[in-house]
């Protein structure tokens, strides 16, 4: 009835999950309700407001002034509440649908929708600017193929503005899924690989000040033609960027959607994909159809595994434990 | 008109010399590079000669075998050229050799836990000496191709730098180092 991964059920937990979904759909259609009802009241209020001021209704009376006031902070209060809404409904989802998932593939350690990787961590690795909109959720840590990771929603944007809702401008650098992966080997470099798509956007980082960090060629043409890789130890570069690497990164270009940007520091590999969309996000608009919403999470998964896969990262063999 | 032909005339002398500095500290650059990276490789084999020896200290003890006489005739020194490096990589070659095939032949050998952990430090020493040996040869090849091109090629004439040579490695080492356990 439920779909595979919610066969091995005995009929008190399936009546447990038929009671959490009923719950779930409950959620969604508030959130539903609540984001077109925001979405309609802030277009009235809108032309409310514009009726007041070019139909010289305050220019006659002052007064209405104050209703212009309360008209505006009501706006500026419903996103707040559509936020909350829509974060009650997100926790249910991912408690009740996407942990199962999740723990078909994963030994997962942690799953939290309200907050992500920290921005210092991407910081640190000098490959994109952060910006001072730093947003991030659904941080999953756990094992795959006994290989450590963790993966969050990231939104970096530099925003000019009232607060953190509302931005008059704002500058996307990146919005996507980073993950960090334990790398099969031990190496003494940073090595920053830019997929050139978001390169020629001009979101360099100021990486590209440092002295001590260079542009490097490998082997590969084709592989030189879609990626630009810099570094600070050109030789342990080729140690980590063997031909097989290569040629997985290649096939994981063609098979991902959005820029990639992968970065090797401290024994870890940081990998973002600039792909403008989040993960494990719970439908608004549409009933939630447990078998297609399980095919949509199993693709999401499928990005982190592929990565695992691809590149290998389950064979150490070069790592003295 | 003539002050144009003067101030042409000078802005294009400049933009020639500063090309030429570029284009010089350009190649003296990647020749500092290449002696890097031969370097780079020269520590990669000292490391593999290091292991190999530890594992021959090993494999000794089961079997005699002939080739492993092989690593006295070996005399690593430092500052030797790519051929010499090239030479001395390839009679490592048949000794990590002729150790796999003692190895196989003596089960007990292959499953000690010291022949084992050596083994994977000479598999992680031989990844090392395969990218020192990609970088160089990548670096080699850069070198190389500015003094072929043309305008590069005049300014390399001019201050006299030659060819580099390409680290060879045996056919079997050109693909990427697999060992099996």
């Amino acid at each position: 009835m439920f779909c595979r991964f919610f066969r091995i059920m005995n009929n008190r937990d399936l009546l447990k999950l038929a009671e959490n979904l009923e719950k779930l759909e409950k959620l969604r259609k508030q959130t539903r309700n609540t984001v077109v009802f925001t979405a309609a009241f802030v277009i009235l209020i809108f032309f409310f407001i514009y009726r007041m001021i070019y139909g010289n209704i305050v220019a006659a009376k002052p007064i209405y002034y104050s209703a212009i006031y309360i008209c505006a902070a009501l706006t500026g209060a419903l996103p707040l509440t559509v936020a909350k809404v829509r974060r009650r409904y997100k926790k249910l989802y991912n408690s009740v649908i996407v942990r199962n998932s999740l723990e078909r593939y994963f030994e997962v350690e942690e799953f939290n929708s309200d907050y992500g990787i920290p921005k210092q961590l991407i910081d640190s690795t000098n490959m994109i600017r952060t910006g001072n909109g730093y947003k991030t959720d659904d941080l999953i840590t756990g094992k795959y193929k006994d290989i450590f990771f963790m993966q969050s929603d990231v939104l970096m944007q530099d925003r000019a503005g009232v607060s953190q809702y509302f931005a008059s401008r704002s500058v996307t650098y990146f919005k996507g899924r980073w993950m960090v992966f334990e790398f099969n080997k031990r190496f003494k470099c940073d090595l920053m690989v830019f997929e050139k798509a978001l390169m020629l956007t001009g979101k360099k980082h100021t990486l590209f000040l440092k002295n001590d960090i260079e542009k490097i060629e490998f082997e590969s043409a084709q592989f030189n033609s879609h990626f630009d890789a810099y570094t600070n130890n050109q030789t342990e570069a080729f140690y980590v960027m063997t031909p097989h690497m290569m040629e997985a990164v290649e096939s994981l270009r063609e098979s991902t959607h959005g820029a990639l940007l992968l970065c090797f520091k401290n024994n870890m590999l940081h990998v973002g994909v600039n792909c403008g969309k989040w993960a494990f996000e719970p439908p608004i608009f549409h009933k939630i159809d447990v078998a297609s919403v399980e095919e949509e999470i199993d693709s999401d998964i499928r990005l982190i595994t592929q990565f695992v896969d691809e590149l290998k990262l389950d064979e150490k063999i070069y790592k003295n434990d | 008109m003539w002050k144009f032909v003067l101030a042409a005339l000078i802005l294009l002398v400049v933009a020639v010399v500063a090309w030429y500095i570029h284009t010089y500290n350009k190649i003296k650059s990647t020749r500092v590079k290449i002696d890097e990276t031969l370097s780079g490789i020269d520590i990669a084999l000292t490391k593999r000669y290091d292991m190999l020896s530890k594992l021959l200290d090993i494999t000794k003890a089961y079997a005699d075998h002939e080739k492993f006489t092989l690593i006295e005739t070996i005399r690593m020194r430092s500052g030797m050229s790519a051929k010499e490096c090239s030479e001395i990589n390839s009679k490592l070659d048949e000794i990590a050799k002729s150790i796999r095939i003692t190895a196989e032949a003596y089960p007990e050998l292959k499953s000690s836990e010291n022949f084992k952990q050596l083994q994977i430090t000479v598999a992680d020493v031989e990844e090392h000496l395969s990218a020192a040996r990609r970088a160089y040869n990548s670096n080699v090849s850069a070198f190389n191709q500015m003094l072929v091109t043309f305008p590069s090629n005049l300014v390399a004439s001019n201050i006299g730098a030659e060819k580099a040579e390409f680290f060879e490695a045996e056919d079997a080492k050109k693909n990427d180092v697999k060992m099996e356990f």
